[in-house]
């Protein structure tokens, strides 16, 4: 997938759940204007299936796979991934695990 | 996961499986019955999934009701009718649709737009939209709709279970019991018992790696209806968009550049790498106006002999206007799609237009085949019921503009009515469940842990998508579909030899995937033999070696049935009421 001159980024993730968590960060290859849910699918496709996320719609109206980037909360799908981030789960719901919020009790819209 | 697990049980009257736009107006209808109801989704709650929160979004009612009926009164035509509307579906499908399907599709219609309406939906305007002769595409906002049915569902105190993905069928002796599937949340796996299953699942666009669709539908209602041998009708139909982005990563599938070409409100050229404006070769007057048939043919056609673009498209241009006229694109009739698609800011992936084309590719877009079902969307097995996009049979070979939004509404109404009536006249019961069947499924779902293998899950899903795009697209011929056959043995073989890595319980992508990719596979293998077997084009089926629309032999459905581990076809005619097509060979598309 990378050559050698292609621009490496750092996504940064907690993972885990409310009990118990970490912060682990991939290095990923930086295509043009991809956003956090294509970061988020390479990494899970190609690094390590074991991190959990939502998307549904990637065109940023069902409203799920909102996370929080460097603190502030944004839809995955619809922000591009310009530098290094951190991304952490929505924090207005019970977290399942890594990013994947549990929206149940809550129908914000 | 090891092989320790635990079962999460459910019993209810009706469990819906799917919860947007045809499994939300079931329920909500359902209600008025007193009957227990659950409803369960793969979304993290009601819109949160599906493709009606992503529609755009036209939903089509004959003209002349709008005027009279919904006294509205700008924007729509009174000389419709609902025979008009009925004859234009026809058209639409190429006459494969069953006209007892449709003709109670155009009955129903207003009443459940009047539901909308009394619920509180606020329709913008009314235009008319590709296929229909008069004006009936009532545009309404999708995020509106969705609002509208969480209220509902609260309202009627309808359970709804989030983040479930129903994988079979629970059924004995031909009568449907309940379904099984996987909390994906708790990494549990469920079964509902229930007197009547409703699949309102939507499509499979994820079948392919270019979709306008979200990602979770991946065909599960046709997939978990054809292994329990239900009969599955018109596969050979999946419906693609001409004009999406195959690039950048961000805003693949989106269908802007179609809106600049061929959507009738930007004039952009259409043109391989050699600059030719191919549409030329297949409709010289309409060019780039043509059906989305033709349009979607002509674009792969251009794309697969290797005259597209770096990124896989062809070029959308508009550089034949001059640039103090582009200069102006914004003030022409709508121009807000320029602006904003869903939550993106458009003019951040588009060129400077006075400069450079953009890339565009036909993208998988509806599923015109499904689950077969008769008026009452009752299927060959009791107990089991279809509406919505899963279904078959109103579409015929391809589908209007709006008509799947109507298409939910309607469909979704009928299959809660017939299911209260059944229920009452004591027409099916609860079944006990075959405690058998669920152990066997549960063995199935895990094999992935304990096969003998090395193959990764995401390398066999990845070359699933490629043979569908390959092999299953929108051109097709005899040795495409043949060696799309073979490379399905392969896929099924490889399949089998998956070793799943990820051991996490709770939301394990890996394994959820895992299941989905089985039914993809499904999927593919039924649109490869129905392909590969009807030896004409029409609809949304096109085949370079019978490129002509045959009603002398073709006017008929395939219907499909899974029998002793094949793929069985069975050729039926279409329910005829009123029309019958000129039974002449006739040219492809027009
Ligand atoms: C981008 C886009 C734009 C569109 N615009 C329009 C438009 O403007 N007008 C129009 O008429 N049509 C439009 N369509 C088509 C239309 O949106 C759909 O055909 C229609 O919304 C389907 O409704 P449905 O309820 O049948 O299925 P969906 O809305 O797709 O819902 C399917 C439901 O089933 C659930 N589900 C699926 N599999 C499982 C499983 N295994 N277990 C549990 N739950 C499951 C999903 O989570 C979801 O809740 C558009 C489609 C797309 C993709
Ligand atoms: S996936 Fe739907 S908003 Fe991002």
């Amino acid at each position: 997938m990378s050559s050698d001159n292609t621009p490496m980024v750092k996504i940064t993730i907690k993972r885990g759940d409310s009990f118990q968590s970490k912060y682990q960060t991939y290095e990923i290859p930086l295509q043009e204007k991809m956003s956090i849910f294509n970061a988020l699918e390479y990494i899970n496709s190609y690094l390590d299936p074991s991190l959990a996320f939502y998307t549904s719609c990637k065109i940023g109206k069902c409203l799920g796979c909102t996370v929080e980037v460097n603190g502030k909360r944004r839809l995955a799908c619809t922000t591009i991934v310009e530098g290094d981030m951190t991304l952490e789960p929505d924090s207005r719901f019970p977290v399942v695990r890594d990013l994947m919020v549990d929206m149940s009790d809550q129908e914000s819209s | 996961m090891d092989s320790k697990y635990t079962i999460e049980t459910y019993k209810t009257d009706v469990v819906i499986v799917g919860s947007e736009g045809a499994g939300a107006t079931a329920a909500i209808e359902l209600a008025k019955h007193n009957l227990d109801v659950i409803i369960v989704t793969k979304g993290n709650g009601v819109g949160r999934s599906g493709a009606t929160i992503t529609g755009e979004a036209d939903l089509a009612v004959d003209s002349n009701s709008l005027y009279h009926r919904f006294n509205m009164k700008v924007g729509t035509d009174p000389e419709d009718s609902k025979e008009n509307f009925f004859h234009d579906i026809l058209a639409g499908g190429k006459y494969v649709n069953q006209q007892d399907i449709v003709q109670a599709h155009v009955e129903d219609a207003p009443d459940r737009f009047a539901d909308l309406l009394e619920w509180g939906l606020k329709p913008l305007f009314v235009t008319k939209m590709s296929g229909h002769s008069y004006p009936r595409g009532v545009i309404v906002s999708a995020p509106e709709m969705i609002r509208i049915y969480r209220k509902k569902l609260k309202e009627t105190k309808t359970k709804v279970l989030n983040n479930i993905f129903i994988h079979e069928l629970l059924y004995q002796n031909g009568v449907c019991s309940g379904v099984f599937g996987l909390n994906m949340v708790s990494g549990n796996f469920i079964t509902i018992e229930a007197k009547a299953v409703l699949l309102a699942t939507g499509g499979g666009m994820r079948l392919y790696p270019i979709t306008t669709a979200p990602e979770e539908l991946t065909g599960d209602g046709t997939a978990m209806a054809f292994r329990a041998v239900v009969e599955l009708m018109d596969m050979e139909f999946p419906m693609f968009l001409p004009g999406c982005f195959p690039w950048p990563e961000a805003v693949k599938g989106v269908n802007t550049p179609f809106k600049l070409a061929s959507a009738g409100m930007i004039s952009g050229h259409m043109l391989n790498k050699h600059g030719e404006r191919f549409m030329a070769k297949w409709d010289p007057i309409k060019m780039e106006k043509s059906t989305r048939d033709i349009t979607a043919v002509a674009m792969w056609t251009e794309i697969m002999e290797n005259r597209g673009g770096p990124h896989g498209g062809v070029f959308v241009s508009l550089k034949h206007l001059p640039d103090n006229v582009i200069d102006y694109i914004m003030e022409w009739l709508p121009p807000s799609y320029l602006k904003k698609y869903g939550g993106f800011d458009m003019s951040k992936f588009l060129p400077d237009l006075k400069r450079d084309a953009v890339e565009s590719v036909p993208a998988s877009h509806f599923f015109n085949g499904g689950i077969k079902i008769d008026i009452w969307c009752r299927t060959n097995m009791s107990g089991l019921y279809a509406a919505g996009e899963v279904t078959a049979g109103l579409h015929g070979a391809n589908r209007l503009s709006g008509n799947a939004f109507t298409d939910m509404i309607v469909w979704g109404h009928r299959a809660a009515q017939a299911i209260a009536e059944d229920i009452k006249k004591g027409e099916i019961y609860q079944t006990p469940l075959d405690k058998k069947q669920v152990e066997y499924y549960v063995t199935e779902a895990l094999a992935g842990y304990s096969q003998q293998g090395d193959e990764k899950m995401q390398s066999v899903r990845d070359d699933v998508q490629d043979t569908a795009w390959k092999h299953a697209g929108i051109v097709r011929d005899d040795s495409l579909l043949k060696e799309g056959l073979d490379k399905l043995q392969n896929l099924k073989e490889r399949y089998k030899r998956i070793r799943l890595t990820c051991n996490e319980k709770k939301y394990n992508k890996e394994f959820i995937r895992y299941l989905e990719t089985k039914n993809m596979i499904a999927n593919l293998e039924c649109i490869l033999v129905a392909a590969e077997n009807r030896h004409e084009s029409r609809g949304s089926h096109y085949r370079k070696d019978f490129p002509n629309t045959d009603n002398i032999k073709w006017f008929k459905n395939q219907v499909i049935i899974f029998k002793d581990g094949e793929v069985e076809l069975k050729l039926e005619d279409p329910v005829v009421t009123t029309e019958e097509p000129d039974r002449i060979i006739e040219k492809y598309g027009y």
